[in-house]
Order: C-alpha cells, then sequence, then structure tokens
C-alpha cells in the first residue's frame, strides 16, 4: 500500500515537473508557431477600408535618372492610391493574434523592378518561405531593405538578375532602390496565412477563419496601422470596415 | 628600638616582590597581548573563516534535507538496497558466476593463445623483412607473404573473439549496472556536501598563523604592516563585510591593479603603516600625524599621485568627477594650480571686450548678481554682490568694451521666426545647445532665454564667425549664409523667459565714470579677470592662494574663523591637530559647500572680507572637488610607482581630450553597442529594437562563436544579457532621425542615413594626411546630409592630436604611411601581369550593372538627380581613403557599416564578360583604379561646390 502511493506522488511530482517544462519553454516561443492545419466551416470577415476627411492631391514622382530605361514623364505615387468614393487600395489586412487555422498558400512571391518601379508596390509573404527580388529592367537598381528584426540587405541587382531572400521575423519591410530614388516597395512578412490586400475600391475579405474573438489590424504606409476587436462566427461573415485618416505630423522634438 | 639586625623585613619584602612579579605579569601581559592586537584579529579572522565553510556547509546539508530532495535521495538508497538484494540472491548470483567463468575461459582459452600467436607471428615477420633486405630471394618473399597473410586471419579471428568478449562482458556489467548507476546518482547527491566538509575539516585541521605581515617600500622609505590586522584584505571571497576582516571592496580593480606585495596599502590610503599596537595608531588617527588614513570613495585622492590621466580611470570615478569640474568650473582661473589651466587654446570664461555691443546694461547688471537666476546651467558662480557693487562693475566692463546702438528691438514675422526654428533644428545648433530651459547644459550654454540676453545685430554677427568675436571659443563656424544668420537670429531672439519684458529702467548709471573707477577696485578684488579678458586688466595674475599642494596644507594654516569648535566637534575632535585630514578635509568642505562663511561673526572691513564666489556646488560635487584638493600633496611620488602612460594611451588621451572640448560626439557616433551575455559571449554591434523581454541586435563584426557574421541581425533575450554598454556619441542623430520619420515619414532605419557619419573605425579608412586637411578645412562630403561639417579653425596642434587619435587607436601607422597602389611600379606590375588591367577596370567601373558614376560625383562631374541623391566623390579617394579599406568596402559594404546606401555589387560568377576573376579580383581592381584615377574622368579637376 505504502509503495502505492510512494508511485503515485512520485508520478505527480513527474507530472509537475513535465508540466512546469512545458510552460517555461511555451512562454519562450509562444509567439513562435503558427500551427496550419483544415478549417472546417470556419467564418470570414469583409469590410472595406477607407479614407477619413478629404482626399489629398495626388503625388507625382519625379524621374530624374536613367531616363532612357524609366521613361521620361513623372511617376504617379503609390503612397496612397484611392477609388471615387475614397477606398484604400493597397491596405494590409490581418489578424495578429490567431495561432491556429488554415494552411499558408504556396504561392510564390515576388517582387520585380520594371521599368524602374517595384511591382507589385505591397507583397504580403509569409516568414520562412523564400521570396524572390528581381531586376527585369536594363540598367542596375540595388535592393536595399530597411528592417529592424530580419537582416537588412543592400544589393546590386543586374538587368535580368534576381536576388531570392528568406525572412526569419514577421515585420514590416520597406524595400527601396538607392539609385533611383523614387522607387519605394513594401513587404509584410507575416506569421500566420490570415492577410489580405485591399483591392482598388478598398475592399478585402479574409476566408477560412476557425470561429473565436481575434484582433484585427489594418496597416497602410501613409495612414498607419489600426486595429479592432473582432468576433467570428461558424460558416458566417462577419464585416468590419475602418475608417483611416491621415496622422497630423508631430512638431518639435525631445531631448532624449 | 631593635637591633638592625633584629627587625623583619619581611613584610615590605613580600609587598614589593608582589609588586614585582604584578609588573611582570602586566609586562608579559602587555607584551604578549596587549601590544598586538592583530593576534586577536587573526585568530577572529580564522573563526570566520570556519564559520562562513561551515555556513556553506550546512546549507548544503540543509538543501539536502529539503524534504523533496531528501525523498529521492533514500527512495535512491531503497533502490540501491534492493538492487544489492536482488543481486545477491542465490538465482541471480549463480547465473552472475556462470557469465562471469564463461568470460574467464574465452579470455583464457581463446583469446589470450591468439593474442600470443599474433605477438610471435609480428616477431617472425620482421626478423624476415630484416633478412629480406640483405637477402632478396624468392623463398624469403613467400614466407613474408605466408606470414602476413597468417597476421591478416589472426587479426580477424581476435577480433571476431573480442566481439564475443564485448557481449559476455556486457553481460556481467549488466548484473551490476543499476549498482552502478544507483551508487553514482548517490554520489553526485553529497558531492557538493562532501565538499564543503572537506574545507570545513582542512581549516580546522590548520591554527592560524599569528604572525607578522609585512611589505617593506623601499622607495619611499616606508614598511606596511596593514595586513598584520587585515587579513582578508586580499581574499577573493569576503568572510565578513566588516573590517579589519572582509576583503576589499572591488578587489579586481584595486588590487587586482595595485598587487599589494608591492604597494603595501599606504600608498593609496596613508595612515600610519608601520603601527601595530592600536587601530587608531595604525590608522594613523593620532595628534600630530600628518598623514592620516583616507577611508571611503575619498581615497581616490591618491590617484593622481601616480597618475597623470585619471579622468576615465576604472575606479577613480569620484575623483574623476572631480577633476571635470575643477577644471570645467576654471578654479585655476584664481588659483594657480600645477597640471591644471596648461591647454593655451581654451579659456575659462568669454572676453568682456565686446560686452557692450553683446548685451545691454540691465540685463548685465542682473547677471551679476546671480548667474544662476537668468541661467540656472550656468558655470559663472555667484559673487554675493550688492545692487550698488555690481552697477559699478557693469560700468566699468561697459565702458571698457565696444559699444554700439542696437536701436530699436526688431519684431519678426512668423514665417521668419519659423524659418529660424528650422535651421536651428537643422543646422547642428541641437548637438551642443538646447532651447528648451529643462535639457540645462548640454554642450554650449543653455539658450532658452537667449533673446534676453544678446542683441539680434550682435547675434548675426556672432553665428556668421564666432572666432572673430572669441578667438578662443571653442564655437565652430557653421558657414551659414548672411540670409540663413538672420533667419536664426532672429529665432534666437525669440527664445525668453514667459515673464519675460524688456526693462524701461534708467541706465545713465553705466556710462558714469566715478561709478567705473568704483568697479575697477572690485574687479581687482574678486578677481573677474582670472576667467574673462577685461580690457585694462590683461597683466593681472590670478588672486586666489596657490592649490598646488593644498592636501599636505598645515592645518593651523586654516583659518576656520568663529566656527572651529562646532565644525571640530562635528568630526569628533576637539583640536585640529587631533586628527590632521578629518580637519583638512572638513574645511575644505566648509569652504566649498559655502565659502564665506568663516567670515560670520566677525567685524572685517569691506575690502578684507572672504571673496570667493559660490558655485553652488552639490553635496556630491564638493566631495569630488574636495578629493581632488586632498590629492595635491607636496613631494612626488618615486617613479617606481607613477604610472607610466605608453605613447599609445597619451595619445588616446589627448585625442579624448580635445573630442570632449569640441563636442564631436554631439554629432559623430565614436563606438558601437557592446553586449556579455551570460555564457561569456561578447557581441559587438547595435541594438536595433528593444521589445519586452528582447531585442534584436545587428553585429558589426564576426562572431564564431554565436554564429553570425558582421551585418547580420540576431533575437538576443534579455535574460541572455548580463551586462551592456552603449555606444557613445551622436546625440544629433535622434533629431535628425525624428524629423524624417515624422515629417517626411521615413522608417527610422532609412532616416539614419541623414545622420553624420560614424567615427567607429575611422582611423582604418580614412589617411591622416586627410583627416588633418578636412579638420582645418573641411568639404562637403556627403551632399545628402542635413548637417554639414563646420569649421573649427582649431589650432593645428589639436588638429594633429586628433589626427594621431584617429590612427593610434585603430594601430594604424601615423603620421607616415607607404601607399604602394600609386606608386607607378605598382601599377606596371599589374599590366605586364595583366594587359589593360585599368583600363578593363574602367569598362567595370563605367558597366551598366556596375554604374559607379550613377551615384557617385567624380570632381565636378556629377551625377543625375538631385544632390540629396550623390554619394561621396570619388576623385577624392586616392588622397582620402585607404587602399585596404576600400577594397573591404567594396568587397561588402554593410559589413562596415550596416545601413549604407552603398549596395554590395560583386558576387561569384558576375561580370565575367567586362572583367573576369572573382569577387576579389574584381574589387582589387577598382580599388587601384581609384588609386590611379585618372585626370580626365573628373572634368577639369574644377572645385566642386560648397553647398
Amino acid at each position: 500500500m505504502k509503495k502505492v502511493i510512494n508511485g503515485i506522488t512520485k508520478n505527480l511530482l513527474t507530472a509537475f515537473v513535465l508540466v512546469s517544462l512545458t510552460l517555461i519553454f511555451t512562454k519562450v516561443d509562444a509567439s513562435a508557431d503558427y500551427v496550419g492545419g483544415n478549417v472546417s466551416n470556419g467564418g470570414s470577415i469583409s469590410g472595406t477600408i477607407k479614407l477619413k476627411g478629404d482626399a489629398p492631391a495626388a503625388k507625382m514622382l519625379k524621374v530624374d535618372k536613367d531616363q532612357a530605361t524609366c521613361g521620361h514623364d513623372d511617376i504617379p505615387s503609390e503612397a496612397l492610391i484611392l477609388s471615387a468614393d475614397n477606398g484604400v487600395k493597397d491596405a494590409v489586412i490581418s489578424i495578429t493574434d490567431i495561432t491556429s487555422g488554415k494552411k499558408f498558400s504556396d504561392e510564390k512571391v515576388a517582387v520585380d523592378q520594371k521599368n524602374c518601379v517595384f511591382i507589385p508596390h505591397v507583397s504580403l509573404a509569409p516568414k520562412g518561405q523564400a521570396v524572390d527580388l528581381l531586376n527585369s529592367d536594363d540598367v542596375m537598381h540595388n535592393l536595399h531593405s530597411y528592417s529592424m528584426k530580419n537582416t537588412a540587405f543592400n544589393e546590386g541587382v543586374t538587368g535580368g538578375g534576381s536576388l531570392p531572400k528568406t525572412f526569419e521575423y514577421a515585420e514590416t519591410i520597406k524595400v527601396t532602390c538607392d539609385v533611383h530614388t523614387w522607387m519605394t516597395s513594401w513587404l509584410i512578412v507575416q506569421d500566420n496565412p490570415y492577410y489580405e490586400l485591399s483591392d482598388e475600391n478598398g475592399n478585402y475579405k479574409i476566408e477560412n477563419i476557425p470561429a473565436g474573438d481575434y484582433t484585427l489590424q489594418v496597416w497602410q504606409e501613409s495612414l498607419g496601422k489600426t486595429t479592432q476587436k473582432v468576433s467570428v462566427k461558424a460558416g458566417k461573415n462577419t464585416e468590419v470596415n475602418f475608417e483611416l485618416a491621415k496622422a497630423t505630423k508631430k512638431k518639435r522634438r525631445k531631448r532624449h | 628600638m631593635k637591633k638592625l639586625e633584629e627587625k623583619s623585613y619581611v613584610g615590605r619584602y613580600v609587598l614589593l616582590s608582589f609588586i614585582l612579579f604584578l609588573t611582570m605579569l602586566g609586562a608579559i601581559w602587555n607584551e604578549l597581548i596587549i601590544k598586538r592586537p592583530w593576534k586577536f584579529f587573526q585568530s577572529r579572522f580564522h573563526e570566520l573563516e570556519i564559520e562562513n565553510a561551515n555556513a556553506r556547509y550546512e546549507q548544503a546539508v540543509e538543501k539536502l534535507k529539503e524534504p523533496g530532495v531528501q525523498k529521492e535521495y533514500v527512495s535512491l538508497k531503497t533502490k540501491l538496497k534492493d538492487a544489492e538484494d536482488n543481486f545477491e540472491r542465490d538465482i541471480i548470483q549463480v547465473e552472475y558466476q556462470k557469465v562471469l567463468r564463461e568470460l574467464e575461459t574465452l579470455d583464457k582459452e581463446e583469446l589470450e593463445p591468439l593474442k600470443f600467436e599474433a605477438i610471435i607471428t609480428r616477431n617472425k615477420l620482421q626478423e624476415v623483412a630484416y633478412k629480406y633486405g640483405t637477402d632478396k630471394s624468392d623463398k624469403i618473399a613467400e614466407t613474408i607473404q605466408n606470414l602476413e597473410e597468417r597476421n591478416s586471419e589472426l587479426a580477424v579471428s581476435i577480433n571476431e573473439v573480442q566481439g564475443r568478449r564485448e557481449v559476455l562482458q556486457d553481460r556481467v556489467d549488466a548484473f551490476r549496472s543499476k549498482i552502478t548507476a544507483y551508487e553514482k546518482e548517490l554520489k553526485a547527491f553529497t558531492a557538493e556536501v562532501d565538499g564543503y566538509k572537506k574545507s570545513v575539516d582542512a581549516l580546522k585541521a590548520k591554527r592560524p598563523g599569528l604572525q607578522l605581515y609585512q611589505v617593506n617600500l623601499e622607495a619611499i622609505n616606508e614598511v606596511d604592516r596593514c595586513m598584520s590586522c587585515h587579513p582578508g584584505i586580499n581574499k577573493r571571497e569576503s568572510v565578513s563585510d566588516e573590517q579589519p576582516y572582509a576583503s576589499h571592496p572591488r578587489r579586481d580593480v584595486y588590487l587586482g591593479n595595485h598587487p599589494p606585495d608591492k604597494f603595501g596599502c599606504v600608498l593609496c590610503h596613508e595612515g600610519q603603516a608601520r603601527a601595530t599596537t592600536n587601530p587608531e595608531k595604525a590608522h594613523g588617527e593620532v595628534e600630530f600625524w600628518l598623514r592620516p588614513m583616507l577611508k571611503g570613495e575619498m581615497v581616490q585622492s591618491s590617484c593622481i599621485t601616480c597618475h597623470s590621466n585619471v579622468i576615465g580611470l576604472e575606479g577613480a570615478e569620484k575623483i574623476s568627477e572631480g577633476l571635470q569640474l575643477f577644471d570645467e568650473l576654471g578654479c585655476f582661473g584664481c588659483h594657480q594650480t600645477k597640471g591644471f589651466g596648461e591647454d593655451k587654446f581654451t579659456m575659462i570664461g568669454p572676453s568682456l571686450k565686446e560686452i557692450g555691443s553683446k548685451v545691454n546694461p540691465v540685463w548685465l547688471q542682473k547677471w551679476l548678481m546671480g548667474p544662476k537666476n537668468y541661467r540656472p546651467s550656468s558655470r559663472m558662480p555667484d559673487f554675493i554682490l550688492e545692487d550698488a557693487d555690481a552697477k559699478a562693475i557693469a560700468s566699468y566692463l561697459w565702458q571698457n568694451s565696444e559699444v554700439f546702438d542696437p536701436g530699436e528691438v526688431e519684431e519678426f514675422d512668423d514665417e521668419t521666426i519659423d524659418e529660424g526654428a528650422y535651421l536651428f533644428e537643422s543646422a547642428g545648433c541641437l548637438a551642443c545647445h538646447s532651447d528648451l530651459e529643462e535639457d540645462g547644459k548640454v554642450h554650449g550654454p543653455n539658450l532658452a532665454r537667449i533673446g534676453e540676453k544678446v542683441n539680434y545685430e550682435y547675434m548675426v554677427s556672432w553665428l556668421l564667425d564666432p572666432k572673430s568675436h572669441q578667438p578662443m571659443t571653442s564655437m565652430p563656424n557653421l558657414q551659414l549664409n548672411d540670409e540663413k544668420a538672420r533667419y536664426l537670429a532672429a529665432y534666437l531672439t525669440t527664445l525668453t523667459s514667459e515673464t519675460f519684458e524688456v526693462s524701461d529702467e534708467d541706465t545713465e548709471w553705466v556710462t558714469d565714470e566715478e561709478l567705473a573707477e568704483e568697479g575697477k577696485s572690485l574687479i581687482g578684488r574678486y578677481g573677474c579677470f582670472g576667467c574673462h579678458e577685461i580690457r585694462g586688466m590683461e597683466e593681472r595674475g590670478k588672486i586666489g592662494v596657490e592649490l598646488s599642494e593644498v592636501g599636505s596644507k598645515h592645518v593651523h594654516l586654516f583659518d576656520f574663523g568663529l566656527k572651529e569648535h562646532e565644525m571640530l566637534h562635528e568630526i569628533g575632535i576637539k583640536h585640529p591637530t587631533e586628527n590632521v585630514a578629518a580637519t583638512r578635509r572638513s574645511w575644505i568642505e566648509a569652504k566649498l559647500t559655502d565659502p564665506r562663511q568663516f567670515d560670520e561673526g566677525k567685524y572685517k572691513k569691506p575690502s578684507d572680507r572672504l571673496r570667493m564666489p559660490d558655485f553652488g556646488l552639490t553635496k556630491d560635487e564638493v566631495e569630488a572637488v574636495t578629493a581632488v584638493l586632498l590629492g595635491m600633496r607636496e613631494g612626488e611620488m618615486p617613479e617606481e610607482y607613477r604610472f607610466q602612460n605608453s605613447e599609445v594611451q597619451q595619445s588616446i588621451f589627448e585625442g579624448k581630450r580635445i573630442v570632449n572640448k569640441y563636442n564631436c560626439t554631439g554629432c559623430h557616433q565614436f563606438s558601437i553597442d557592446t553586449l556579455y551575455l551570460n555564457d561569456g559571449t561578447v557581441l559587438k554591434g547595435m541594438v536595433k529594437l528593444e521589445e519586452e523581454d528582447t531585442l534584436f541586435f545587428q553585429l558589426w563584426e564576426d562572431n564564431d562563436d554565436f554564429g553570425r557574421g558582421a551585418g547580420e541581425t540576431a533575437q538576443i533575450q534579455t535574460s541572455q544579457i548580463k551586462d551592456r554598454v552603449y555606444a557613445e556619441g551622436g546625440d544629433i542623430g535622434t533629431f535628425i532621425i525624428d524629423y524624417h520619420v515624422e515629417v517626411e515619414g521615413r522608417m527610422s532605419e532609412e532616416a539614419k542615413v541623414f545622420t553624420p557619419p560614424v567615427l567607429y573605425q575611422e582611423g582604418r579608412k580614412v589617411q591622416s594626411n586627410w583627416v588633418f586637411d578636412f579638420l582645418e578645412e573641411p568639404i562637403v562630403l556627403r551632399p545628402w546630409l542635413d548637417v554639414h561639417m563646420p569649421m573649427y579653425k582649431m589650432p593645428s596642434e589639436e588638429a594633429t592630436s586628433l589626427t594621431r587619435y584617429f590612427a593610434v587607436l585603430e594601430g594604424e601607422e601615423y603620421p607616415y604611411e607607404f601607399i604602394k597602389e600609386t606608386k607607378s611600379s605598382y601599377i606596371a606590375e599589374k599590366e605586364e601581369e595583366c594587359p589593360g588591367y585599368l583600363a578593363d577596370a574602367m569598362k567595370l567601373f563605367d558597366s551598366k550593372d556596375v554604374n559607379c558614376a550613377s551615384c557617385h560625383v567624380r570632381g565636378s562631374i556629377t551625377p543625375d538627380g538631385e544632390p540629396s541623391s550623390w554619394a561621396p566623390d570619388l576623385s577624392l579617394a586616392k588622397k582620402r581613403l585607404k587602399p585596404d579599406w576600400i577594397k573591404r568596402w567594396l568587397m561588402d559594404p554593410q559589413i562596415i557599416q550596416p545601413g549604407t546606401k552603398m549596395p554590395k555589387l560583386f558576387r561569384e560568377g558576375e561580370y565575367q564578360d567586362i572583367f573576369p576573376g572573382d569577387p576579389d579580383e574584381q574589387a582589387e581592381a577598382i580599388k587601384d583604379l581609384l588609386m590611379n584615377f585618372p585626370d580626365e574622368n573628373v572634368g577639369g579637376g574644377e572645385e566642386m561646390s560648397e553647398e
């Protein structure tokens, strides 16, 4: 009898140790791993991203170099593209706090430089997946990434060449070409597959989401970042609309 | 009366003997016990050592006794017992013995004979092989072959038997495997306890040595016996928190660098090191002892007796602070002090020869009555002047300076002021000045109320060329044009306190000549010319007492006035000579805290009163300056104790001094972040992003231990970091980055390119001659920057020191360096090896996929696009850059300067049709081209415009 009790205590003790160890380790990795699988009867979120207030005048970018390749005309800025009723194109909508759900799509992501413009202007890629950075022009472009978490790079790419890169951490990365200062693009590395880019009317739809409460985030390069809480019900669509305002610029510095 | 011979002296005899006996006892007691307190301390130290070891031992035992641990321990013991019992069981034993016997039989009957034969065969083989050397007959050859065959057969058999043997051995071991495992586990449980037990026993077995410990410091004729009472002072672990048993605080720094065997204790601590009869005597806290012991941070005062470069020295924090204050406050303006005021290119306060053009009389008078009322961060002390005295001094200064009438105060429209504010942020002013009161003094004066002080016209003229007004100012010429200077001055005149109003006070007194005469004698009394240049007083000397040996000054020379009793009472003595050091320190601290307090209660003529001004020092600052003063002692330390600076150390110290003087760190970053991880890894780079419990770190140097290369970013948990040292300098960078992030909407990483260049490892990059020239006459190298290098017009001695500093810091050659790439023989050799070398390199340079000229300026040829998108002038490279650096840079710019706009161009297998070779060869060729850049490529060698 005594032995049995001893055995139980010992097992409990081992179990406790194991559980605590697991807790410790999962804590460290908490944000690290999204688990993808099959989602049955998932819900969806859809809506529109709009600009609050008056639409600013469209900006033009001056082409002042390599005009033989890049053209002589000014290029319209893609920093904020609006539809007739102020729908915002190229806003990134994503769920920030989901840990399991559908699988990542295995679609290959590529960013091209053509006629001295990045195509597409905003790209989305899952972390850990190779992204092809290309140069279809007949001039040298350099690809200069600005990131805080992923190793930043700045490499020249010859005409027709390509530069495959993989990103370790989810992050919003700006990629520019320093030779042609008007060239800008954004690469948003995601740690889960629930993300979408708004279309030219500002519409988006994210599908196949397991029912639950989530935080939905929208980011746009000129309008910044906003979040909303959202409740997704099985098999149903939830509509979430965003109205983003251009942030007023802060004046004056503070000594740190 | 009894006869003499009948008289008994027994009583007296006994009494005297008794007294004699007691005296003897007393003498022995005194000799053995009282006069040797160190015996007691050493015994007690030994006890403490044992107590400590015991405590550790008991702690370990307690840990072992914890129910959880005990349970495991007991269960292990039971398991061991069970295993042993099980092993002893007959069935097992029978089986065990059987296997054991099998093993023995195998060894004896199979393995050993085989091994024996193998040895014999090998011997025979050797013998025959030797014979074959002299007689190469077929027969012998055949024998050799046979023997070799046999040999390999044997090897196979042995292998096979050994395989079987291993199986058997495993079976044998398996019988005892559990026992061995449990025994090992049990041993691990008690290993710690056993270890401690051993050290306790070892300590107990030893008796304390009880001996006098002394160091003979021959050079200063001193015997140091301090460690006789402080036996634990140089022990790694402290047995107590209290002296005389504790080990030395920060032992590694203090004793590690000054081993007591060589330096003793007295060299730093002073005291009467020879004395051993009681602590007071040993510490020199006895009457008339001239050098009583220094304790706590005050010991740092001794640093300056041996070290000439103390600022920044580890362990000398307090005195470093004091030295900096002493220098900054300009104590040597009034007090002659050896080693201070030696920089002939600097001034303490500004020259007052133009004061009449710069400020208005009302401001001047108010300033004199309390500089800190106007600017709390001012270095100028308060002379505690009466209204009339201040007016008198102001009128003298006024009448002895250039005066011009500023006329009506101008009003500026908002647009002008905004333009000025923009310039204030973008011209680089923020590197040294702040316009917010709460920021205090940054490097130059705080400008929050500058509009109350300086006339607009003077300000404009000052901004255009500060040195024409103050030849010794460290403010550089920002190379502004008149228009910009006017915008900036307009903005500055708007900087006033909220309550400020233009005064309409009568200022006629300022031209009163009689008043000025009075002012002249007051200036003479207060010695204003010690810090300021004043017309008509250029030749006057310093008015204060010399401080060069104040640390040894006799106490009777310190005048406490009527406060002597009170102040000495506070430090627990009655007469100054009772503790000379304490008295000296107490007087100096009182003087620094409230310089005129010794006049209190006395009647004195105004001209005899104390005149030292109030510097408004905090208690901490008073202590720091006191430490400096106590260290200024008479006599010189013998050579062998003085720290000898190497030439390199001296150059670095001097360079740092100049970097501080001109506040180079206000704009330039000089070093990078260092992270010390728990596992001993040291990472060099920059922290890019800090999150709650993790940070992202960009390495600037390869790190094999860490498995990451330069340029890579790694995530590091904050819990892994033991210590970190932050990068120094680049203060203005934050403002520039903020501006580009908030106004232009850039990412902060992107905005970094607009900040002044990082000068980390600059010495590896630039040629010394070029640095020197650039310091003397800067040019615009990076057209995209917001802020450009201003003109310092520093004396060439200082420019030389700074240039040497950059070179020496990186172990580079200085001042001369042979650059082979620019010599014709070098190129001739390359051309011979590979005809058309430079022409091919030029093709690569021009090729559309490299196209250096697409971004880089070449003399007067500029690239397309805005100047803000251009890159540095390549025609300067051969005079400016070191060839090795150019090549490293071309191979991978991101490794040298992560984030630079310069891309990595050369990768394996590219540009083979233009310049065949690997990236190393291609980079080498471009480097050689740049070092021999043809003149026709730079557009006739016209100078590039400055802006």
